[in-house]
């Protein structure tokens, strides 16, 4: 991290859904925890998971399997919940296991379109083809916000 | 468009707080003025008091409307002070007009922003009152002197204050044959470029003579330092008539007045004062509080506690001023210090019963209990700090009350006792709305016409209560009144109509549960009925918001006798002790405050009425929820052959809540669930329990509500 970061090159955290990889913006995130006991909150949407005491402060967590209608999901050693920062809130994500930080720059990282079937392009910032992988970049606020846009509206 | 104050904010920040406080005295006494039979004359130096030093500061800093307004007001309580003018309800209604639009003006400077407020009309009245006043001297005509042995000046004698070396050309002068006046000029405030017209003014009028001593003084009216009046001391050989002559050539001049100077050092000798305005001009000069009665206020000062004393008794007060958001945060803290406090216990317990006890883990025992301690004191203070006397609610009803009750032509005494009841400061914002409610609905519907009153043999007042006490862990706040009460067959009948209850239940209904039936939110529509019955729209309202923040509500009421609702409120919204259920292995909260029992029965003894299960308890028929099925959607109720019953009561009406189990019972940290989440049915929050998992907290009323449904 000593290295300074070019104009066009940000920081990624990259973590696992199922078989895909997925990247978000470092800024964004401020945490990533072990999995949690989660009290489950009745009535709420299915991607809501439940909250979590973080250190003294409640906080809602999201299922990204559910959100984003992956299959699997199933709590291993490797689920970590990463916590996110959205317009002041603290939302956690879980996730199948976080695997690195890895500089994207904006050349390597294409549109979009057609190239995922199966997922909501709408979440996403676009795509980052690395070396020997591809990173789907998430847009958390998009995330968050679509199906429930009321709910982040209130957030505002 | 901005205000261009002449001000620094700091000063600007002084005066808005006395300002406050002159309005909150003025509010005060203008009612205390109203019932006082007999002439108060404490009281009306009071009031006059702050309308002058309001008129003082606002000229000061510059806010011209503002002095212009609070100079009318002077003008007709100087009136009232000298027993020219009788107190009478629509004169104090002008007042408060007058008290309004100078919040407004208030306002302005908070925002930099002139208001468009247009002042003629409140001046105009003011006005008025002043022409239709009678005994009050026709402007035009001259004053007739006053008794000069009297020593007691009724009229205003304008000031100016001189130095010794202008004392001595002032003796000198009458050996040259000149004769000392002292002129005392108001312009249009209005007026833009306030400061060349005064000098130019100032220029006009020391031709017609030697000019002494001004106020302002020329220096000051280069610096731009003016007010509204301008006041001179010409030494002259002419009569004032000169002056007149000059001054009638001047434009811009609202209203002037010319005395022969007499030295304040031979004060009491009243001067002969002639009195000359501008035709159509009715107002009077009053800058008394300078001169003549300056003895008699400060006696008033001496023995009222002024507000101004008050002010210096705060001042005098160690204080700090504390951002909320700070308390706030400091109150989460010691949350979070209160949740360990518990974990600490839960981890001893485990300690105790998997190891043997040794030197070390007693140690860490006492220390975990000398904590707690700490800990509960620490949570103490910091509630305390939060606290404010309800005092600063309570302050804004009398008027209200006197203006509705106005409106309804009622005759309400409105008594209010225990103000100094410290609640927490987001409770007082919550209950403000709902008291207004309730004290609205009693001066509407409650309390009769003097006439009713009469005719009943009641006394033709009406009497209106508002208490605040502090009980246990509790504060109580109880509105009474003494109108029409609230008829429970007539509640009933209005029930059954609209379908709320059906007739059997109605005749079952003890007359409590029958006035309860208001708070009802399909009754509330229904309570239009509450023109007859005699409470108003929206009870429902007033207990959800109640609720809302832990508290509680409950009326009685008899017809003909009156109404009492009393409020229950918790001392703080952050900590309440609760009792932990466990309902499918998760743990929940039930306030404690609204559970009156747990009961552990048998499966058989559920009864059905119209498919809903029920249990009697001591012969009273509850509706049982099953928790489980709420929160979990789970219909598998196994028949375990007992099962526990957390009986939960708000606003008279009872529940039986279904648990798997009673975990125990304490004192939890109220969190939200965030607006993220938003709001959850039957959920009012969550609290981090002593494990570290998170409980959710019941909400009990939406439960009864949705039971009753």
């Amino acid at each position: 991290m000593a290295e300074e970061l070019m104009e066009n090159e940000n920081q990624y955290v990259i973590f696992r859904l199922g078989r895909e990889n997925y990247g978000l913006e470092i800024s964004t995130i401020l945490e990533i925890i072990t999995m949690q006991t989660i009290t489950e909150v009745p009535g709420t949407e299915v991607f809501i998971e439940g909250i979590i005491n973080l250190r003294g402060r409640v906080i809602p967590v999201f299922n990204l399997h559910k959100k984003l209608n992956l299959a699997g999901g199933e709590t291993t050693r490797s689920t970590r919940i990463v916590v996110v920062e959205v317009r002041g809130n603290h939302i956690g994500m879980l996730v199948d296991g976080v695997s690195e930080v890895v500089k994207i720059t904006e050349e390597i990282v294409e549109q979009p379109s057609g190239i995922l079937s199966d997922l909501d392009e709408e979440y996403l910032s676009g795509v980052a083809k690395l070396e020997d992988k591809l990173v789907i970049l998430l847009d958390v606020t998009k995330v968050l916000q679509r199906g429930n846009g009321a709910l982040l509206e209130n957030i505002g | 468009m901005g205000l261009n104050l002449d001000a620094s904010p700091e000063e600007l920040k002084v005066f808005l707080e006395e300002a406050d406080e002159h309005f909150q005295t003025l509010e005060e006494d203008l009612i205390r003025l109203e019932k006082e039979e007999e002439f108060n004359e404490d009281l009306m130096q009071e009031i006059f008091r702050a309308s002058h030093t309001l008129k003082g500061s606002s000229a000061t800093i510059g806010h011209n409307r503002m002095a212009q307004l609070t100079h009318g007001m002077e003008n007709v309580l100087d009136k009232l002070r000298k027993k020219q003018l009788t107190v009478t309800s629509d004169l104090v209604d002008i007042m408060f007009e007058c008290l309004d639009c100078l919040k407004v003006l208030r306002d302005e400077i908070l925002n930099d922003e002139e208001s468009d407020l247009e002042l003629g009309d409140i001046l105009g009245k003011l006005g008025s009152v002043h022409d239709a006043a009678p005994g009050s001297d026709s402007p035009t005509t001259t004053q007739p002197a006053p008794d000069k042995t009297s020593g007691k000046q009724t009229e205003a004698k304008i000031s100016i204050d001189l130095s010794w070396e202008e004392r001595d050309t002032l003796a000198n002068a009458s050996e040259r044959g000149l004769k000392p006046y002292v002129i005392q000029l108001l312009f249009d405030v209005e007026l833009e470029m306030l400061a060349v017209r005064t000098f130019v003014t100032l220029m006009a009028l020391n031709e017609t003579g030697e000019m002494l001593k001004s106020n302002p003084s020329a220096d000051e009216i280069e610096r731009e330092q003016v007010t509204d009046t301008l006041v001179m001391l010409i030494l002259m050989k002419d009569d004032e008539a000169k002056i007149r002559e000059v001054i009638s050539t001047l434009p811009n001049i609202a209203q002037y007045e010319i005395q022969p100077f007499n030295d304040n050092v031979t004060q009491g000798e009243a001067p002969v004062i002639q009195r000359v305005e501008k035709v159509g001009e009715a107002e009077a000069e009053c800058d008394e509080a300078e001169s003549g009665d300056r003895n008699k206020i400060n006696e008033a000062k001496n023995k009222a506690p002024t507000a101004a004393k008050n002010n210096n008794a705060k001042k005098a007060n160690r204080t700090v001023r504390v951002d909320v958001e700070l308390l706030d945060s400091l109150m989460n803290l010691v949350g979070e210090l209160v949740i360990d406090r518990t974990r600490l216990f839960q981890i001893l317990g485990n300690l105790e019963a998997n190891y043997e006890m040794d030197e070390v883990s007693q140690d860490l025992g006492r220390t975990s209990v000398h904590i707690a301690r700490v800990t509960t004191q620490l949570q103490e203070q910091i509630m305390k700090a939060r606290m404010l006397p309800v005092e600063n609610l309570f302050n804004k009803f009398p008027r209200m009350v006197r203006d509705l009750s106005q409106k309804a032509g009622k005759e309400v005494d409105f008594v209010m006792t225990g103000q100094e009841t410290e609640l927490d400061r987001s409770i007082i914002e919550e209950i403000g709305d709902p008291l207004i409610h309730l004290l609205r609905n009693a001066v509407d519907h409650g309390i009769e016409p003097p006439d009713q009153r009469v005719a009943k043999g009641k006394p033709r007042i009406g009497q209106l209560k508002l208490q605040a006490s502090h009980e246990e862990n509790h504060i109580i706040i109880t509105i009474k009144d003494d109108g029409r009460g609230i008829d429970p067959e007539v509640v009933k009948k209005s029930g059954v109509k609209k379908g709320m209850i059906t007739e059997e239940q109605a005749k079952r209904l003890t007359d409590k549960e029958a006035i309860n039936l208001i708070f009802m939110s399909g009754l509330s529509t229904v309570a239009k009925v509450s023109d007859v019955s005699g409470r108003g729209v929206g009870m429902d309202v007033v207990r959800n918001n109640i609720e809302k923040i832990n508290g509680a509500t409950e009326i009685d009421s008899a017809v003909d006798k009156g109404t009492e609702f009393k409020i229950k409120l918790p001392l703080t919204l952050a900590i309440i002790r609760a009792l932990l259920v466990s309902i499918d292995k998760s743990v929940y909260a039930i306030p404690l405050s609204s559970v009156t029992e747990t009961i552990r029965m048998q499966q058989d003894q559920i009864e059905y009425v119209n498919n809903q299960e029920v249990i009697v308890v001591r012969g009273k028929v509850l509706p049982l929820v099953r928790l489980k099925k709420v929160f979990r959607n789970s219909y598998d109720i196994e028949d375990r052959g007992k099962l526990f019953v957390v009986v939960v009561n708000l606003a008279g009406q009872q529940v039986g809540l279904v648990v798997d189990s009673l975990v125990g019972e304490q004192e939890i940290v109220i969190k939200t669930l965030g607006k993220y989440i938003g709001d959850v049915q039957g959920i009012s929050g969550a609290t981090i329990l002593g494990d570290g998992n998170v409980a959710l907290i019941v909400d009990v009323s939406n439960l009864i509500k949705k039971a009753a449904s």
